[in-house]
């Protein structure tokens, strides 16, 4: 993946941020919308735009689209100012800040599937702590564990698949002088 | 896909997997049911009976239905109803909360029981 740059200027970087944040906004709200068996079991389909800003932006525009995208995503979903958006904001922070350093790494070292797996499982167990801290004080929810990796394991190939596309897609975009 | 990748998810598809195993291990079939609304005990059954139970939680009631050996909540009062959408429980340590009626219910293991009695 080399890091050629994407954008002809800095208002078109700005506003195909804007374009990344809204992508991810739409599949947060669409996610939370499926009914599940156990509700915050999340395939986390709004990580695809987290992953997409960081391989063509770097972290400085990923973490610019991650904490755009939880507040409208809270926001719009309801959960803004309410305990589970602590859980989930810790969640998303923890996870954007190790896949910057799993892509710090280096293209030759992890590739879109590696972040993308590092992320998945970050966030899944970032959210089961801070409910464990906040929340639940004992560990029975610790029994969660095994549903929780397997939702981030195939919620993190998911991703990763759709953004590769996604990335390859931005990435043959036309370049006409603005 | 990087040789880092496929090590990775290699390690991450054998955690889930011993996980699940450990998780077998360690966890009993549980025997009773504890619901607790707001702290205090509010009722106590039998985890191998059938019932269907009403209780006064905190917004509202809820509809507490123990069958097969499994307990879920049926109905409840309140907004987004994830209580009701969570899977029937049926292991020792398992929970079903339902946030705004500040109803937890727990399974509990016979040992756990016994453990609790003696502790207080």
């Amino acid at each position: 993946m080399p890091p050629e740059p994407v954008y002809r200027s800095e208002i078109h970087r700005i506003t195909t941020l804007a374009f990344l944040a809204a992508v991810g906004i739409a599949l947060y709200v669409l996610e939370s919308i499926i009914p599940l068996p156990l509700p915050f079991l999340k395939i986390g389909l709004a990580n695809v735009s987290s992953l997409v800003s960081l391989v063509l932006f770097g972290k400085g525009g990923m973490f610019t689209v991650v904490v755009t995208r939880i507040l409208a995503g809270s926001f719009l979903t309801g959960s803004l100012f309410t305990p589970s958006f602590l859980v989930g904001l810790s969640a998303g922070i923890a996870s954007a800040g190790t896949m910057a350093a799993a892509h710090a790494l280096g293209p030759r070292f992890f590739g879109v599937t590696g972040i993308s797996l590092v992320g998945s499982v970050t966030h899944v167990l970032t959210q089961l702590a801070a409910v464990m801290t906040m929340f639940v004080r004992n560990e029975s929810l610790l029994v969660l564990v095994p549903l929780l990796l397997t939702s981030a394991l195939v919620g993190g190939l998911l991703v990763a698949w759709l953004s590769s596309r996604m990335i390859l897609i931005m990435r043959k975009e036309p370049r006409s002088e603005a | 896909m990087t040789i880092a990748d496929k090590v990775l998810l290699a390690f991450l598809v054998a955690a889930t997997f011993s996980s699940y195993v450990l998780v077998e291990r360690v966890t009993t079939q549980g025997s009773v049911v504890l619901v607790e609304v707001d702290g205090e005990l509010r009722y106590k059954a039998d985890l191998q009976s059938d019932a269907s139970v009403i209780i006064q939680g905190a917004s509202g009631k809820l509809t507490l239905q123990i069958r097969e050996g499994r307990v879920s909540i049926s109905e409840a009062d309140c907004p987004n109803h994830i209580c009701v959408r969570t899977s029937p429980k049926s292991r020792s340590g398992e929970l079903i909360v339902c946030a705004p009626n500040k109803t937890m219910i727990q399974i509990v293991g016979q040992t756990d029981e016994k453990i609790r009695a003696v502790t207080g």
